[in-house]
């Protein structure tokens, strides 16, 4: 892929995620998850995970090259 | 040995080392301004990540958040620790990494700096500085009423909030005037492993003594559990919620005291090594903080208001030894210490580039230092003033500085991604987004579908940008290619 494709792709991810994040469908009681873990805490724990594989993709080359000025 | 002076001697001992590290650096330090204000832009990965997330992590997260919890429930990991996870990563791609490439190339040391050379206007250096300042002051009293209200619950009342408010002042001072950017990095090393050890450490203890997660969260759903699910009114509603994310993910950048430690990053690797860790270890800190409010509130009921600031502190005096609770201690102050550092020096250093050196052209760079070292002193005198004065609980504190900046973060973006950006774009927004958000705050705007104030500053600030810079020319190509490189 050309890194304009590679902008755009993550642009697009980035929305998706940011509009998953906004989750009024999750309001109400629901089930405790192992026990403990709330479904509300889970779900953006997840979303979290999901998050932070977009980051990794950010600060990939392809959409963040290195700096040639740096020492 | 009593419980107090157990506390009393690992809070000594966690002081101690945090002033050896700071005297450490000091002997490191060379006297010009990019050694004190910058550390030499040296910062690799390590010292950067801590250097800014222990800037990041104030009192309103160990404090304010479980405060928050403890009334709002678990719904608040969701509203406040999610999305910064992708969004501080995302602003330090998007601002922070063509930011820190400008200000190298420019030898600026400020970010008010750069852009006043990045637009060719004297006059956005001052706006921004002017902003900087109005809205980071506040800020620094929320660090500071966190460590005196932990020191007084801890203490029993016997270290008071404004004993321990001067304390902490007193040391931050001592080391974050002698040794400048390199003091505060190596401290806000140690600062922040003090901090996040112990919110882990505390995390399993405190759960084991109320009999595992599963009774801790058993003993909330028989007392109070709607604080186990999410609402869709107030703050949960999505209009609010929409909007408190975008002023959470948005103003962290523009805290000038997070930009200047990207400005002091060795190169762009360091950057993107902060943003792989930024959205895991911030699972690590805000899932207790968010838990220890909530199991609060099943063990402790009854706190109205600001009050609940005070649980975290509730629940380590009732369930953890003074050994544990002087850790306790020591923790929050390593995370008052780690931001308060940061904006007392990044004041002080806007203080004597953005104002000083233009009424004073011909200012020597050591008299430079000089400067900075006392205006480090009377921001302090100003902020114990404003911590005795306690306008407001922490969370409110933050929200209207947060707020504000905001209404920065389009001058801030534009400035670095945009060659056709100018110096009326940048002053228009700055004007607009806070003339917005001030009325917003004042009732005069509506507010549809219960979004915050802060939507009504930025989307201003975004319009004041386009309209100025549509209405005005850009500076001269040769000094945007100078801050910016080739097109």
């Amino acid at each position: 892929m050309s890194p304009v494709a590679h902008q755009r792709l993550f642009a697009v991810l980035t929305a998706a995620l940011i509009v998953l994040h906004i989750d009024p469908w999750n309001a109400g009681p629901g089930p405790l998850l192992f026990g403990w873990l709330p479904w509300d805490l889970a779900y953006h724990l997840a979303w979290m995970a999901a998050g932070t594989l977009l980051v990794l993709y950010m600060t990939s080359r392809a959409i963040w090259p290195d700096d040639p000025d740096d020492p | 040995m009593s419980s107090l002076a157990a506390i009393g001697l690992v809070v000594a001992v966690y002081l101690a080392i945090t002033l050896v590290i700071g005297v450490v650096a000091y002997r490191r330090t060379a006297g010009t301004p990019e050694d004190y204000f910058l550390g030499g832009r040296a910062a690799r990965t390590f010292v950067l990540f801590m250097a800014l997330f222990g800037t990041n992590v104030t009192p309103f997260v160990l404090l304010g958040i479980p405060g928050l919890a403890y009334h709002q429930g678990v719904a608040v990991f969701g509203l406040n620790a999610a999305i910064v996870g992708l969004g501080i990563p995302l602003t330090f791609y998007l601002i922070g990494e063509p930011a820190r490439r400008a200000a190298r190339r420019l030898g600026a040391i400020t970010p008010a700096e750069l852009y006043a050379e990045r637009l060719a206007s004297p006059a956005v250096g001052l706006a921004l500085f002017a902003a900087f300042f109005l809205y980071t002051l506040p800020y620094m009293v929320t660090a500071v009423i966190g460590a005196g209200l932990t020191a007084e619950v801890l203490t029993d009342g016997h270290l008071s909030f404004g004993a321990a408010a001067a304390l902490i002042l007193a040391i931050t001072i001592a080391y974050t005037a002698l040794g400048g950017m390199r003091a505060t990095m190596w401290t806000n090393v140690f600062q922040g492993a003090t901090f996040l050890g112990f919110i882990v450490a505390a995390f399993f203890l405190i759960a084991d003594r109320l009999g595992g997660f599963a009774a801790a969260t058993t003993a909330v759903q028989a007392r109070a559990p709607h604080l186990l699910e999410k609402t869709t009114a107030g703050a949960f509603a999505p209009g609010p919620w929409a909007s408190w994310a975008l002023a959470i993910s948005l103003t962290v950048i523009a805290f000038p005291h997070m930009l200047v430690r990207v400005f002091a990053a060795r190169d762009a690797t360091a950057l993107k090594n902060v943003c792989r860790l930024y959205p895991v270890v911030l699972v690590v800190l805000w899932l207790p903080a968010v838990l220890f409010g909530v199991w609060g509130a099943a063990e402790i009921g009854g706190l109205q208001g600001k009050a609940s600031d005070a649980i975290f502190p509730l629940l380590v005096a009732r369930h953890l030894g003074p050994v544990l609770q002087g850790m306790a201690l020591a923790g929050v102050l390593a995370a008052v210490m780690s931001t308060l550092d940061a904006q007392l020096l990044t004041l002080s250093s806007m203080l004597t580039r953005d104002v000083l050196r233009r009424l004073l052209p011909g200012l020597a760079p050591a008299r430079e230092v000089v400067a900075a070292r006392l205006f480090t002193l009377a921001l302090s005198a100003a902020v114990f003033v404003l911590v005795l004065a306690r306008p407001a609980s922490l969370f409110d504190i933050a929200a209207f500085s947060f707020s504000g900046y905001v209404t920065l973060t389009p001058t801030l973006l534009l400035g670095v991604r945009w060659r056709r950006f100018t110096a009326a774009g940048a002053i228009a927004s700055i004007a607009a987004g806070n003339l917005a958000l001030a009325l917003a705050f004042a009732g005069i705007l509506p507010a549809p579908f219960g979004v915050l104030p802060v939507a009504w500053g930025l989307v201003a600030a975004i319009a004041g940008a386009l309209v100025g810079s549509a209405l005005s020319r850009p500076p001269p190509a040769h000094v945007i290619t100078r801050a910016l490189g080739p097109a």
